[in-house]
């Protein structure tokens, strides 16, 4: 996945997770964050997958998400679903 | 007076509460055990009517590991299912529900949108699956666990059920049943116990609004109790028609309201705010404050 598909992902979490995910201030790091351990309950994941689905206009099998556990899994998930459709 | 003393003072009525309850558990058991050779229905209207007349026995369960704040004829209905299920029992509860209220979940189940019905709950809650089952829908509960299933049997549910249990990926789960048009059925409430008291405050949950909001489906509100002939009463209601595009926290309001003004719950609803950090964990001898209804 190219650079610019990484940032506009990184992006969106950046803004819908706001102060929980400061702490990372490297987008590698980010990148690298567990999603379980990010203080967000299930409809904060929902809101996160359908803001990510919005940005890469993809809709995400629920399976295909679940076995993501750090963000850089989830977004590249996402645009590699991209690429497919 | 000093600390100790008064946490005592408040704790003593709720201990002799709870041995009263013991002396009625330990009744309702022999009786169950002595009438077993009976035919399960006469047994459990026996038990019923029986255990209505000792009903200071059973009144306190009420203010015993009660953190929902159920009522007692309920949570009697319950425990004698129990008994009976340990005797090799089987009685399969007796239900009402009105004709306008199945029409409303047919007519909402052949829209275009998918539904998710919203309750709240109660010792009898999982009798609402025997709902959708007897009228031929596809659906799927959202439990904290197996023991949804355990509870579903013990009310007369016979066959499988599709149970999402709540993770922090059940909101993505569900979002895909509702895709493939499976009704959604939840309970959408919880209980914290509140510090240093034996109260617990009760909280309905916006985020199965939320769901429904943000894809579309058609909300159901679900109602389910126990009558004074031990029968379990199930009432089905929908939000206010004056709600245009309502966002979840006012069809969580809408639902609180519904649940005072329709079924005459005295619980003290609150809408969970997003930022609490709700506990649902229960507690002996939590009992839930109770208002006064206008």
């Amino acid at each position: 996945m190219n650079d610019q598909a990484y940032t506009r992902g990184l992006e969106v979490v950046r803004k819908l997770l706001a102060e929980k995910v400061e702490e990372y201030v490297d987008d590698a790091d980010l990148l690298q964050a567990e999603i379980n351990s990010l203080a967000i309950d299930s409809l904060g994941k929902l809101e996160l997958i359908m803001e990510l689905e919005d940005a890469y206009s993809v809709m995400m099998n629920e399976t295909d998400i679940v076995n993501c556990r750090t963000i850089g899994e989830v977004i590249s998930a996402m645009s590699q679903s991209r690429v497919k459709t | 007076m000093s600390k100790p003393e008064s946490s005592w003072l408040l704790f003593a009525p709720v201990v002799f509460n709870y041995l009263l309850l013991k002396v009625g558990t330990i009744w309702l058991r022999t009786y169950i055990f002595l009438s077993r050779g009976g035919e399960a229905d006469s047994v459990f209207n026996s038990a019923w009517q029986s255990a209505g007349r000792l009903s200071y026995l059973f009144r306190q369960a009420e203010f015993c590991k009660n953190p929902n704040g159920y009522h007692w004829r309920e949570m009697l209905f319950l425990r004698i299912l129990d008994e009976m299920r340990r005797v090799q029992l089987t009685y399969v509860p007796r239900f009402q529900i009105g004709a306008d209220d199945v029409d409303l979940l047919l007519s909402k189940t052949k829209g275009p949108a998918p539904v998710i019905v919203m309750t709240t709950h109660s010792p009898v809650d999982a009798t609402l699956n025997r709902v959708y089952r007897q009228n031929g829908i596809e659906f799927s509960v959202l439990a904290t666990g197996p023991g949804v299933i355990a509870k579903a049997e013990l009310l007369g549910f016979v066959g499988k059920l599709d149970v999402t249990v709540s993770s922090k990926d059940s909101l993505l789960i569900m979002r895909r049943k509702l895709a493939e048009r499976k009704l959604i059925s939840a309970c959408v409430d919880h209980s914290v116990p509140r510090a240093g008291t034996p109260l617990s405050d009760v909280f309905i949950s916006p985020a199965m609004f939320e769901l429904a909001v943000r894809t579309g489906a058609s909300v159901i509100y679900a109602w389910t109790t126990v009558s004074d002939e031990g029968i379990i009463l199930l009432s089905f209601g929908a939000p206010d028609d004056g709600l245009n595009s309502p966002s979840a926290e006012a069809l969580g309001n809408d639902f609180i309201g519904w649940l005072r003004s329709e079924q005459g719950d005295r619980r003290r609803w609150r809408l969970q705010n997003r930022t609490q950090r709700a506990s649902s964990r229960s507690r002996i001898f939590a009992f839930v404050e109770k208002s006064a209804l206008d």
